[in-house]
């Protein structure tokens, strides 16, 4: 093996940390001391471009980020594209979250209603950012959006979140009569949410009475 | 007797102006080249490492293509023959089945063979267009290509005269491109059941290897050439498989009432 294609193929594309090293893999082709086949193996290894995968690192994610931006030029609506592209952006450098929520942003514009893109911007809003005043009302918007018309399969995932991360944002501001409330709202459209219970549990409340919950409390 | 030569000499005559009549040349030349115009289209959306995608896109359309071309043309010389009543005044002259069946074979390997250069340099241009160079082992790929052209030709002929055209055609083009996933069966076959290497060893030998004379990746990735003990490897395998497929094409031919 040269070395360029050792390079080359050491570095296989991944998600993973730059630089993490995998010990104990084995690839579609088989080493020659786990191979059975014998020369039928050793043709496959010199016919394919095969390398021990074993010690491998992986390239930078980032690389992977113009099919992104190409993905969601083709189809501004696309909203996996713009929620994994602002992961990926965030992925290797955190300092370029102005960057990802921009690219948010321009998701926002296109699918302003998406429930998920709404919640995904708060998370980061309330990870990256600790600006929960700002989150809550794209969480609002989200769960508006969820409440009154029936989320696509695919977006329940991130109305059930709205509702967890609004719990948590008003957990961390130490509003508990708001975190109360929107844990028996969440509950109320996700009985079993594990995060809502426990805001619940953990502040003595009654759980299974969200039906009476009263309008929601002023800050 | 008329020598093998000329019988194969008069076959590839009239099987090269067949393919020119039939137009699948222009039709799959002109698809390859869209596909790796469509790709280089990418470049205007900033994706590095084009270069590399380029190629995997050029090289993955020569081979489907070639394969399916192959397929198409070998499967065609026999029942057609057949179909058409032209057998008939073939068998009158003084050539015996199995000569028809070896000309058959080498009209059908040559016209592929002819076919997959044309996809080839024609793909080699356009990427020369684009300012994307091709190592030696392009040599070893084109090399290797037509061996299992040859083995894949035989195949089909063989089979032709067991079943029906179409059936034919499913059964190699699931033979050709499947035989990467039949040799990874075989080995989580051993791994699940763990069966003697042996065994494996005998069942891996009988299953096709189609892939195995497909270099396009160490061609795109840029790799060194390949031993050249591989290649006679390779070329020993197509030469034993091939001929046993003809064999067993000829043994059910020579008996065969027309």
């Amino acid at each position: 093996m040269t070395e360029r294609e050792t390079q080359g193929a050491r570095e296989a594309s991944n998600g993973d940390e730059i630089g993490h090293h995998h010990h104990d893999e084995t690839g579609a082709i088989p080493e020659p001391e786990r191979d059975p086949r014998g020369v039928w193996g050793e043709l496959e290894r010199q016919v394919k471009p095969y390398f021990d995968v074993r010690g491998h690192t992986h390239r930078d994610s980032r690389e992977t980020l113009p099919l992104f931006r190409f993905m969601t030029w083709a189809d501004p609506t696309f909203v996996p594209g713009y929620v994994v592209g602002a992961q990926v952006i965030l992925s290797a450098d955190e300092t370029r979250l102005d960057e990802a929520l921009a690219f948010l942003r321009e998701g926002l514009r296109y699918s302003p209603n998406s429930i998920t893109l709404n919640t995904e911007y708060a998370r980061h809003l309330i990870v990256k950012r600790v600006a929960y005043a700002e989150a809550e009302s794209y969480l609002k918007r989200a769960i508006q959006t969820g409440n009154s018309s029936k989320p696509a399969d695919w977006e329940r995932e991130g109305f059930q979140d709205a509702y967890r991360w609004m719990v948590l944002q008003w957990r961390k501001r130490g509003n508990r009569q708001q975190e109360l409330y929107w844990a028996r709202e969440g509950l109320k459209r996700f009985p079993d949410d594990g995060i809502c219970l426990r805001a619940l549990r953990a502040n003595q409340q009654p759980v299974g009475q969200e039906d009476r919950q009263p309008h929601e409390p002023h800050d | 007797m008329i020598g093998h030569w000329q019988v194969c000499r008069a076959f590839l005559v009239t099987g090269a102006l067949e393919t020119i009549r039939r137009k699948d040349l222009y039709v799959v030349l002109i698809l390859t080249a869209l596909i790796i115009a469509g790709g280089y289209a990418f470049r205007a959306f900033g994706v590095r490492g084009l270069e590399i995608f380029l190629k995997d896109v050029a090289f993955t359309a020569v081979s489907v293509m070639s394969t399916i071309l192959a397929v198409m043309i070998s499967s065609r010389q026999l029942p057609e023959e057949i179909q058409r009543r032209t057998i008939y005044p073939l068998m009158a002259r003084p050539i015996t089945r199995g000569q028809l069946l070896l000309g058959k074979w080498a009209t059908a390997f040559s016209v592929s063979a002819f076919c997959f250069l044309l996809l080839a340099l024609v793909s080699y241009g356009m990427l020369t267009l684009f300012g994307i160079p091709l190592y030696p082992i392009f040599g070893q790929y084109l090399l290797l290509k037509i061996v299992g052209l040859g083995w894949l030709c035989a195949m089909v002929i063989g089979l032709s005269v067991y079943v029906t055209p179409s059936a034919n055609v499913t059964l190699c083009l699931i033979l050709a491109f499947g035989s990467g996933l039949f040799n990874r069966m075989f080995l989580m076959w051993h791994a699940q059941e763990g069966i003697s290497s042996g065994w494996l060893n005998l069942l891996y030998g009988l299953f096709p290897h189609y892939d195995f004379f497909d270099l396009s990746k160490k061609v795109t990735y840029e790799w060194d050439l390949l031993p050249w003990w591989v290649l006679g490897a390779l070329t020993a395998y197509a030469l034993l498989s091939g001929s046993l497929w003809l064999v067993a094409g000829w043994l059910r031919f020579r008996k065969q009432v027309l």
